[in-house]
Parts: C-alpha cells; sequence; structure tokens
C-alpha cells in the first residue's frame, strides 16, 4: 500500500481525524496524498465526517482519489451521497419557489446558511450537509411572511400560542416551521442569531443586509444572500455556539476565504468588534488556519491556549467536556464585553462633552463608595 | 396515445427546474419528489415548449442515434407516466410551436427515459448512515451485537 505523509499530527487525536482533516486539506487545496495508514477504520471516518458535516465532501475526495476503501463501503457510501445531491437539489428547488412565492407578496427574503451558503463557499449545493431552509425576512414583513408558510401547509412548531402573534417574540429570533406533506424544515428568522445580551446580533437594518447581500444564483434562480463579510462572521459565531459539530463549519469558512480573495478582511474584523464578536472570529479563523491551512489576508494570533484548547478538546470533539466548553464560550463572550466597554470609555476621551461623562460618572462612584464607608 | 396531442406542465401545482441535464420536478399538492434521467429531460424541455408527441419524437429521434421507432415507443409511456402523475396536462388549442434541433455529427446513443419518484422524502430527507457498525463488514452494515 503507498505511503501516506500526515501533514500535522494532534495529540490525542484518533488516526481518523487526522486523516479526515488531511483529505479536507487536499480537497481545499487540490492536493492529495495516497494514504497508507493502517488500520484506517473507514467506517469510523465516514461517521467522523457525518458528524462534522463533511461527509458529501469526504465522499467526493475519496472516489476522485480512488482510495483503498472497500468496495462494499465505498459503493455504499456513494449511494448515500447521491441521495444527499438529491436532497439538496429538492431543497434548492423548494427554496427557489418559497423566494419566489414570497417576492410575489412583496416580502423580500434572503436566504443564509443551507444551500445558499453550499453555493457560495463551495459552487455545489450538493458538496454541504444541510437539513433545512434558514430565510431572513424583514422584520416589518415577518408575520405577513409567516402566514403566507402557514397558507402554503407550513405549520408552526417549538412556539406557545401566546406568543405567537406578538409584534416580535421575546427570547426568540424565528419561527420554526415543518410541512408535513412536503416533509420540508423552514426555518424564517427576523434575526440572525439569538443572545441573551444582544451580543453578536449585526446592527444593521435588513435593507442594508439586502443592499449588501451577494447575488447567487441557485436551481436556475438568482437570489440574494447575506453578504461574505456577514455569512463568515456568522458562521465563525456559529461554529462556538455549537457543542459537537466544528469541521463543516471550518471548511465552509476555508472555502470562502479561498474562493473570494477580494473580500474586505479589515471592514470585516471591524464589523464583528462593532458587534461583539472580533475574538470569536479572530479565534475562528486561526483554527481554520491551524487546521485546514487555509488563511486570510490579515495577521491573526495563532498561537493563543484558548485556540490550542479550542482545536483539541473541541474541533477534534477529543474527550468533549461540556462544562469547560461553556466556560470557552463565555471566556471569549466576557472578553468582547470587556473590550466594547472598554473602547466606549476610550471614546469619551476624544470629546469633551465625554471627557465631562465620564469625570462626573467617577464622582458619582466615589461618593457612592465613600457613604458605603462611612456607614 | 395520439400522437397529436399536447400537453403543459401542471403549474403551479408543480414546480421544476432542470439543473445540469436532470429535470427536478416537485408536486405541491401530493408532496411527491421526482427526477428524470437519461433523455427524460430534453423530452421535459419539447413539453415545456407545448410540442405534440409527434414533434417530441422527431425532435429526440433528431438528437440521438437509435431507431426512430424504438425511440417513439419509448417515449410514448414516458408522456404517459408524467400525465398519470399530474405532472403535465393535455392543452387543447395552442398553436404547434417551432422546435429548433441542432442535429449533430456524433449524435449520442438513446438513452430510456425514466422518471425516479421519491414519495417518502423522510428517507431522504433523514440520510443518516449514524449507526453502530459491524467491525468486520464496516459501514453501513448494521451491528448486530
Amino acid at each position: 500500500m503507498p505511503a501516506i505523509t500526515l501533514r500535522h499530527t494532534y495529540a490525542g487525536a484518533a488516526l481518523e481525524d487526522h486523516l479526515l482533516i488531511d483529505l479536507l486539506v487536499g480537497y481545499l487545496h487540490g492536493t492529495s496524498t495516497p494514504i497508507d495508514v493502517e488500520p484506517v477504520r473507514w467506517c469510523r471516518l465516514i461517521e467522523k465526517a457525518y458528524a462534522h458535516k463533511v461527509a458529501p465532501i469526504l465522499y467526493r475526495q475519496l472516489h476522485r482519489l480512488g482510495q483503498p476503501v472497500t468496495s462494499e463501503t465505498i459503493t455504499a457510501f456513494g449511494a448515500w451521497a447521491e441521495r444527499v445531491r438529491r436532497k439538496n437539489l429538492f431543497l434548492s428547488v423548494y427554496l427557489a419557489h418559497t423566494l419566489k412565492s414570497l417576492a410575489d407578496e412583496n416580502i423580500r427574503a434572503i436566504p443564509f446558511k443551507g444551500a445558499a451558503l453550499a453555493r457560495l463557499a463551495h459552487g455545489d449545493p450538493a458538496l454541504r450537509q444541510f437539513e433545512d431552509l434558514d430565510i431572513l425576512v424583514d422584520p416589518a414583513h415577518i408575520h405577513r411572511a409567516k402566514n403566507h408558510m402557514i397558507a402554503a401547509g407550513f405549520a408552526l412548531q417549538f412556539l406557545p400560542e401566546h406568543v405567537r402573534d406578538l409584534p416580535l417574540p421575546r427570547d426568540h429570533y424565528h419561527f420554526q416551521f415543518r410541512n408535513q406533506r412536503m416533509q420540508i424544515n423552514l426555518e424564517l428568522h427576523w434575526k440572525t442569531a439569538w443572545s441573551r445580551r444582544n451580543l453578536h446580533e449585526f446592527r444593521v437594518s435588513f435593507e442594508q443586509l439586502w443592499d449588501s447581500g451577494a447575488e447567487i444564483t441557485l436551481a436556475k434562480t438568482t437570489m440574494r444572500t447575506l453578504s461574505l463579510e456577514h455569512t463568515i462572521i456568522l458562521l465563525c459565531i456559529d461554529s462556538l455556539k455549537e457543542t459537537r459539530v466544528k469541521l463543516g463549519r471550518l471548511l465552509d469558512l476555508a472555502a470562502l476565504i479561498q474562493q473570494h480573495p477580494a473580500l474586505n478582511w479589515d471592514r470585516l474584523l471591524r464589523h464583528a468588534g462593532e458587534i461583539g464578536a472580533r475574538r470569536i472570529v479572530e479565534t475562528t479563523l486561526a483554527a481554520v488556519h491551524v487546521l485546514l491551512h487555509t488563511s486570510p489576508p490579515v495577521k491573526i494570533a495563532t498561537s493563543s491556549w484558548l485556540l490550542d484548547k479550542l482545536i483539541g478538546d473541541y474541533y477534534l470533539d477529543v474527550s468533549l467536556n461540556q462544562s469547560v466548553l461553556r466556560y470557552f464560550r463565555s471566556n471569549i463572550e466576557l472578553r468582547d464585553t470587556f473590550r466594547q466597554k472598554g473602547a466606549y470609555v476610550l471614546r469619551q476621551f476624544y470629546t469633551e462633552e465625554g471627557r465631562d461623562r465620564v469625570a462626573q460618572f467617577f464622582i458619582r462612584s466615589l461618593g457612592k463608595s465613600s457613604q458605603a464607608g462611612g456607614r | 396515445m395520439d400522437f397529436e396531442s399536447q400537453y403543459r406542465i401542471n403549474e403551479p401545482s408543480v414546480v421544476c427546474e432542470n439543473i445540469d441535464g436532470e429535470v427536478v420536478i416537485i408536486h405541491m399538492e401530493t408532496g411527491a419528489y421526482y427526477t428524470t434521467t437519461g433523455s427524460g429531460a430534453l423530452i421535459w424541455q419539447f413539453i415545456e415548449q407545448s410540442a405534440s408527441v409527434r414533434q417530441v419524437a422527431e425532435a429526440v429521434t433528431a438528437e440521438y442515434q437509435g431507431d426512430p421507432m424504438s425511440i417513439t415507443f419509448a417515449i410514448a409511456p414516458f408522456i404517459m407516466q408524467l400525465v398519470d402523475q399530474h405532472l403535465i396536462v393535455p392543452l387543447k388549442g395552442a398553436a404547434l410551436p417551432q422546435l429548433v434541433v441542432t442535429p449533430r455529427a456524433d449524435k449520442p446513443a438513446f438513452i430510456e427515459p425514466k422518471l425516479e419518484v421519491y414519495r417518502d422524502m423522510q428517507n431522504l430527507l433523514m440520510v443518516d448512515p449514524i449507526h453502530e457498525v459491524d467491525n468486520d463488514l464496516g459501514w453501513p452494515e448494521v451491528s448486530q451485537n
């Protein structure tokens, strides 16, 4: 059997983890290394790829490289990949139909994630694992859109009756629907993400998201998805919200970085900073650099203990510890919050009025503490 | 089947798109999904243009290598299947279109049109290979232990 040179190894990770990453790097960079590492547990490799939502790309790589996978396994895997391709085609056609029907009602809608992201990042909807349709709608039209979907045979799910007709239900960011006849799940969003402290929420109107959106063609239909910048920020935030699936998100990011070299990274990082997500974005991009050998043309710190732990414990799914993960997430959020507050205080010193405001704040604080001390 | 019959796509109940030579069809009322293989996409394209069955047969014969009679006998049941599935419906009184067919010197061999039906989308939407596998047989064999 021919020899393989694994590009990198990570202590504690299984051979299949390394092999999977190696094949994904091969997909991104058009390189291939024959495999001779034994014993490769092919079933385990496929399961890992599925869990990381990169199985269609793994199949493509194994098929293209003609790797020594047992014929029964590769045949069955090929049949599965074909079903994924069909399913994604159906969902793409259905998405195009839904957008047209919403447009007929004068409701502008922005598809994101799912098939739209598959097109934007990989150029082919068949190469991503996704199960539902995500559509962002102008908050002003969200209830018209909701009623339109109900008229089209969808039923609202997972939302208490008493909040369904509230203007924008608090503590929610989307309506989840299921069309039992079509067996399709669809999410209508009025925000791209939910955050308890309103962190990581794009501070732009739907109009601005629409105007800055990227045009794609899906199922022969031209549609507008989120801009590359917003998509990358959203992917980075999502990658830290999930607790299990990671490589798929990183692969999407790597593919976006590769496919769109003219991206304005300074503006992207500035946007990320404005919504308290700069550290999240930088850490996730660093993970993309370390694991998938793909970097944006901006300087990113790639040697932090946090990144190291993230890659070891998080991305490679080695000894997954939920409480530790929660700590990491809150740590990142906290630092972002402090960074935002620090930046706010600094901005106050730019103007005389601001300096007075800060001085008044400290005088009041000192007054309170001296009162407390006097008791 | 009347070879002079014309049909139209059963819109708005039917949503379809030709993607890379494969027609993806969704029947919104029955919830069934379809794809065409072989020469199905070309036949669908001619039906979209309101061609009669005879015109479809002539155009397909011009595009592919093969015995015209055999091609016609393969096309007719395919169109009947589209009718049976309510994907196309009869079109009365429409003018016959001028089909544009560019005969090529290197015509490909005729491939029978086929309509794949996916009634249970659940199977397709829940494509999930995650399960305990048999260590000896490997994925996707389910472990019997």
